[in-house]
């Protein structure tokens, strides 16, 4: 793919386009103010010298009288222009006086025949002439006007307005060029910070992600973006810091039962021993081996859903009959601490994986179960709420301080992290499957703890949508349990 | 009864073979995918255990090639769990069961039974008995040395299924997702409060202990050998 052109060439191509529009206008309006100058300049010379003929001929009684005008215009009109020329015709078409170039002049004799009397340019022979005509009437008595014709050599002026737009081309051309060069250099100047910043962020380690970018440095229109990008960094660190809190802790918790076991079987080999002492040990072993084995599924299982590899095989599902199960189970345990399990409410059916569903309410209910006092009761309400379906599991029992409340689901999250909770099968993965298994289906968990009282919540669409193709839905069936 | 083993790890294989040996199956292994074919196409068995990642040709394969020749032997098939398993896959090229690694040995010795059961004529009986333990399926009671005991509907279905199941090792999840339907394994120590309740009312009052508990496996039921 073809990389987009760089801001700095960007925004220096389009001053330097700006700038040499705006010279280029100029420009043009200059030459345009130059040569009205000039031609205002020429008419008032053709103005001037037409008043001098007409003066002369006006006081010319004669015919021949004005056969010798010649030296006399000679010395008043062409002085100081030596290409230029005059024709005075007679109504009748003789021409009375002619002087100049004898082209200039027949074609100032052809024009004043032709009555033109507007002022026109007009080129012979790499020369440039202005001609003016106009009707002058004649000294002699009972004579009809005359058209006289007057051509301004103005060569010397068009040589100079060509030159002069040269110049302004050249001037405009070289601007541009200057400006572009300029723009360049401003644009990279300005956009130092923009490379500052992105050498700041170029700089963010995994081990720096607590270092937010300093906005101090920060120029105000950039500000939103590396506010953004602090946010989206904090954010990044607090995933981090908890992955590999998570397999630090994973780690240790693989340890314990591994060092257990190799503790337990070197003491036992160091000697003979009897066959029920061998006995003991192997089956103490298996106890840490299934320890092991259930909590490398539950961390595979977690691991899964995260990357959206454990695909519920969706059938309907009443809530009700899967709490009922569920109470009938746990009745066991909670009838010998005097807890008593109480169902209420009800929901239409969802539609769900009933496995993961039933491991789901398993673990908030064995969850309930392991802190409520004795004597006490455990709730579970089924509703229907804002077209989603819910199951509240509420227990009396200490309080969750509100701070960990939103820490609850997380992987190994423990509210007292010295104290392990329950049976040494508990490695708090539980509430984390919970968490997994209903945003698999597109519902949510939450947690609150008040009064004395606990509740756990889960809500569940009835219709979920699960992002995957139907047809890899046996494929990616991820089992839940042996 | 002859098992075939094909199972490509060592150990697995091994240990597969002695287990199913001292529950008193003859058996077969074969590390191999063509070597366990040509034993299955060839030989006579009553079961055959599948593991699906094998060297040569995977089980799949085997398994179809088994059923294209009419070779209708019971097949269990064996899978690791990290594998993406298609369960119903297994199912549908004719496998009679299905069970992931790591298992209990004691599931599989169950499963293995179950199997080997199925097909037989599934008499319908009235009672069940061990030893001086005996229920009756119609009327629901349950009498040991002629003695009656009362028991809950629950402990009654546990007791049943572990009377059906007499002299197999059951594993709590085998139980709990028999009895109760619970196929998840719960960190919570239901069964074994069930099994002590239940013990409560068949054994404590008489001498001669029927349940007993194998540490780290699960619960027996039988008679004790004299």
């Amino acid at each position: 793919m073809k990389s987009p052109i760089s801001l700095t060439a960007r925004l220096s191509l389009l001053f330097a386009g700006s700038v040499a529009f705006a010279l280029l206008v100029a420009g043009m309006l200059f030459g345009r103010a130059v040569e009205g100058q000039f031609q205002m300049h020429h008419l008032e010379e053709l103005d001037g010298k037409m008043e001098v003929i007409r003066d002369t001929l006006g006081n010319s009684a004669s015919y021949e009288s004005i056969a010798v005008l010649q030296e006399q215009l000679h010395n008043t009109v062409m002085a100081g222009h030596p290409h230029s020329a005059i024709t005075i015709v007679g109504s009748d078409g003789t021409v009375l006086l002619s002087m100049g170039q004898p082209k200039v002049v027949r074609h100032l004799v052809e024009s004043a025949a032709m009555g033109k009397s507007q002022p026109a340019t007009w080129s012979s022979d790499n020369r440039t002439y202005r001609t003016a005509a106009d009707r002058v009437a004649l000294g002699v008595p009972g004579s009809q006007p005359a058209e006289v014709a007057i051509s301004l050599d103005i060569t010397s002026d068009e040589d100079f307005l060509r030159a002069f737009r040269r110049f302004l081309w050249f001037g405009i051309g070289l601007g541009s060029l200057a400006m572009g060069l300029i723009g360049w250099m401003a644009v990279r100047k300005g956009l130092s910070p923009l490379r500052n910043v992105s050498a700041m962020l170029a700089n963010v380690s995994t081990s720096q992600l607590d270092k937010p970018i300093p906005m101090a440095d920060v120029p105000s229109d950039l500000q939103d973006l590396i506010s953004a990008f602090n946010r989206m960094l904090a954010r990044l660190h607090d995933s981090f810091r908890r992955l590999s809190e998570f397999s630090s802790d994973i780690a240790h918790e693989l340890r314990t039962p591994i060092n257990n076991m190799m503790l337990q079987t070197q003491v036992a080999l160091s000697r003979k021993r009897d066959t029920e002492e061998y006995y003991a040990t192997l089956q103490s072993d298996l106890e840490e081996l299934r320890r092991l084995s259930r909590m490398i599924e539950d961390m595979l299982f977690l691991a899964n859903a995260d990357n959206c590899l454990v695909v519920p095989k969706l059938e309907t599902t009443d809530l009700r009959e899967e709490v009922a199960k569920l109470l009938d189970f746990f009745e066991i345990v909670a009838s010998e601490r005097q807890v008593s399990l109480v169902q209420s409410g009800a929901a239409p059916t969802v539609l769900s994986d009933r496995l993961m569903i039933q491991r789901a309410l398993s673990n908030l209910l064995s969850n309930a179960l392991r802190f409520t006092p004795e004597g006490m009761m455990i709730d579970v309400r089924i509703r229907e709420d804002a077209g989603m379906a819910s199951v509240t599991v509420g227990n009396p029992g200490p309080e969750i301080p509100a701070e960990h409340l939103p820490k609850i689901f997380g992987r190994l999250y423990r509210v007292d992290a010295s104290r392990r909770e329950g049976d040494t099968l508990n490695v708090g993965l539980g509430l984390a499957i919970t968490k997994s298994i209903v945003e698999i289906h597109g519902g949510t968990v939450s947690a609150e703890s008040a009064k004395g009282r606990t509740c756990f919540t889960i809500t569940l669409p009835f219709r979920p949508e699960i992002l995957s193709d139907s047809a890899t839905n046996d494929d990616l069936q991820v089992p839940l349990a042996a | 009864m002859k098992i075939l083993i094909i199972e490509d790890e060592l150990k697995t294989e091994q240990y597969l073979r002695r287990g199913l040996t001292e529950a008193g199956f003859v058996t077969d292994g074969v590390r191999d995918g063509r070597d366990g074919l040509h034993l299955a196409l060839t030989e006579i068995y009553d079961l055959v255990i599948l593991d699906v990642m094998l060297p040569g040709i995977d089980g799949w394969e085997i398994l179809q090639r088994m059923r294209r020749a009419e070779r209708h032997v019971p097949v269990l098939i064996l899978s690791a769990r990290d594998q993406i398993v298609d369960r119903v896959k297994g199912l549908e090229l004719g496998a009679d069961d299905y069970l992931l690694k790591p298992f209990d040995f004691a599931e599989l010795l169950s499963r293995v039974r179950a199997i080997l059961r199925r097909g037989k004529a599934n008499q319908m009986v009235e009672k069940l008995q061990v030893a001086d333990l005996e229920i009756n399926l119609t009327s629901r009671r349950v009498t040991r040395a002629g003695k009656r005991i009362g028991v809950t509907a629950k402990e009654f279905t546990l007791l049943e299924f572990i009377m059906r199941r007499q002299g197999e090792v059951l594993p709590r999840s085998l139980i709990a997702s028999q009895v109760w339907d619970m196929s998840f394994d719960s960190d919570t120590n239901v069964i074994e409060v069930a099994m002590r309740r239940l013990r409560a009312k068949i054994d404590d009052d008489f001498d001669v202990k029927l349940i007993r508990t194998i540490r780290g496996m699960g619960y027996v039921l039988e008679a004790p050998e004299r």
